[in-house]
This record gives C-alpha cells, sequence and structure tokens, in this order.
C-alpha cells in the first residue's frame, strides 16, 4: 500500500482517525508493516502490500501470530504485550 | 465540446472486452451473495458514471465490496484520477490484486470491513449484497457510501418479480428507467441522499449455489444514481 492510504483508513471496530503506521519492509510501496489504532490498541497486518483491516470475528490468530512474533523486535511493546485481538504475553 | 474534463472517449465494446479480460469471482460464498456482475451490467453503470454523468475521469473513486475489482478497475480503465477498493473477503483481494497486476493499473486495495474506510471520495460505486440472504445486508454499504461519497452508483434487487419488466429488458438489451422502491428511497433520504435516477437491468446468472433451482436464472436489478 501507498504511505498516503493512511489518510482513508479507520479502525473498523470503534472507527477511530488517524491510526499509527509501523513500517517494517518498503520497496515502490509499503510491503509488510502494521497499522494499530492508538484508541482499542488492535493491530491490523499489512502483507504482501495489502492493509488488512478485518473485524476480530473473521481474524486468524493461526495467521496472525506468526507475523506479530515475526515483527516483535520492531513493533511497538506495548502492541506486542497488550494488543488486541492477539498479543505474545 | 463543453462540460466536464473528459479523457479520450472509450467505446463500450471496448470496456466490455477489457471487463471480460478480468477473472470473476473464483469460489462464490452465498453468505456474501458474490456473484461477478455481467460485463454489460458493469459496462453500462461505468458509461453512465462516466460519460452521462461526469463522475469518473479525473475523479476519486471507491469501489465499496469490490470483490475481484471489475468496477474498480473499469473507473481507472475510464480514466479515473484514483481508485481505492476494499472487500472483506481475502480471497476475492487477492484475485483483485492479479486483475490489477494484468490490467497495469493503478487501484489501491484494502482487505477489510467498509467502516475501516473514512475521507471523501467524488463518487462511490458498489454491488452489495442485496440482503437476499442476510435481510438488508445492503443497508449498511448505502449508509457507508452516504457518508464518504457525493455521487453514489448503487446496484440493488429489483423489488418485485415484473414479467413484463423482464420481456422488455430482454428485447431492449439495455436498461429502462423504472420507478425507485419508496422504502429504498425513504432510507437514502434518512441518511441525506438523493436518488436521481433507477436503471432496471437484467442479469442472468447460472445455478451456484444449492439454493438456486433453476439451472438459469433471470433477475432485475436496479441501478441506482444518486446525489448527496
Amino acid at each position: 500500500m501507498k504511505r498516503k492510504l493512511m489518510e482513508i483508513l479507520a479502525c473498523p471496530i470503534d472507527k477511530y482517525h488517524p491510526l499509527e503506521l509501523h513500517v517494517f519492509e518498503e520497496k515502490e510501496e509499503i510491503v509488510e508493516g502494521l497499522i494499530v489504532c492508538p484508541k482499542c490498541l488492535r493491530w491490523y497486518p499489512i502483507r504482501e502490500e495489502i492493509p488488512e483491516m478485518l473485524p476480530d470475528e473473521l481474524r486468524k490468530e493461526a495467521d496472525d501470530l506468526p507475523f506479530l512474533k515475526k515483527w516483535k523486535e520492531k513493533a511497538p511493546q506495548n502492541v506486542v504485550s497488550e494488543g488486541k485481538p492477539f498479543n505474545l504475553k | 465540446m463543453d462540460g466536464y474534463p473528459q479523457k479520450r472517449l472509450i467505446r463500450k465494446l471496448d470496456l466490455e472486452l477489457f471487463l471480460a479480460s478480468l477473472k470473476p469471482q473464483p469460489n462464490p460464498q452465498a453468505s456474501l451473495e458474490q456473484y461477478t456482475t455481467s460485463e454489460q451490467i458493469a459496462a453500462n453503470m461505468l458509461y453512465l458514471a462516466a460519460y452521462t454523468n461526469g463522475d469518473i475521469a479525473d475523479k476519486r473513486v471507491l469501489d465499496l465490496g469490490c470483490g475481484t475489482g471489475r468496477l474498480g478497475l473499469g473507473a481507472a480503465f475510464l480514466g479515473a484520477g484514483e481508485v481505492v477498493g476494499i472487500d472483506v473477503d481475502p480471497l476475492a483481494i487477492h484475485e483483485a490484486r492479479e486483475n490489477r497486476a494484468k490490467a497495469g493499473l493503478a487501484f489501491e486495495l484494502i482487505n477489510g470491513d467498509i467502516n475501516a474506510i473514512v475521507g471523501r471520495f467524488d463518487t462511490v460505486l458498489q454491488n452489495p449484497p442485496f440482503g437476499v440472504q442476510t435481510r438488508e445486508a445492503d443497508r449498511a454499504f448505502l449508509v457507508k457510501a452516504l457518508e464518504v461519497g457525493n455521487h453514489i452508483y448503487s446496484l440493488h434487487n429489483h423489488p418485485e418479480v415484473d414479467e413484463r419488466l423482464i420481456k422488455m429488458l430482454k428485447s431492449s438489451g439495455g436498461m429502462v428507467q423504472v420507478q425507485p422502491n419508496t422504502f429504498l428511497e425513504r432510507f437514502i433520504a434518512k441518511h441525506g441522499g438523493q436518488v436521481t435516477a433507477v436503471y432496471a437491468m437484467l442479469m442472468t446468472i447460472p445455478k451456484m449455489f444449492d439454493f438456486h433451482r433453476k439451472l438459469k436464472h433471470d433477475f432485475v436489478i436496479d441501478l441506482y444514481a444518486i446525489k448527496k
């Protein structure tokens, strides 16, 4: 995704905007990263250039936790330990 | 010619050929009421938005519930300034990405709930779930479209089976202007929108889901042109 997309993204749970962006890998576009809602501490992965802004019931822990584990050094500490809907605590 | 800024006019046949070159929904799910809009319906919708109303060229366009990206990529093909597509189904987004790569057009994709979108768009294109399986599922799409868009083009199920209208559409092959559904019109007004026109079109779908009894099914869908 392009950085500019952050202008139109909100947390689908509490509709909060603007969200925080953490970029892990960037080429012409952001390849991998994390979008965080500062209000509810939900985190949303950016994988293969696509932001995944899904509600909790459509997320898969088995897909999402390994992603958080992979980037735990670069992700904000409170997201790693207290982030929703899954965290590494 | 006076009027809105327009890029080179694209022939409708070329638009239909472009749309037909894109991959349709690979594995439709009944619960999301997924099916791919026919090329003709998508082309009619895009043509109306682009060339009758001037709502595509150089505009910010949102494809809400984009599926495999036909409407969004069609808008990009017709010279939209910027196009964003969002869909809750990861498989559909995967196909949309492949279609984008094949088309070589700019189209920002989000895998998400429609409530992840804020901001302003000149034009919203949508083919929401009709709410036949999940009652009034299309209403949430209308609310979001009216929240973020100025001009909305939205497909809805025609309220009743009208054999005369089906016959008329079969012989004309195009669109027939009809009256808006009173409930839908009231709902749209309540959320700050005004229905400017409704066009009926014929959709023929092959049997896809177990609950479809016939091999082929003709039904009428209505294109609502709405302004905020």
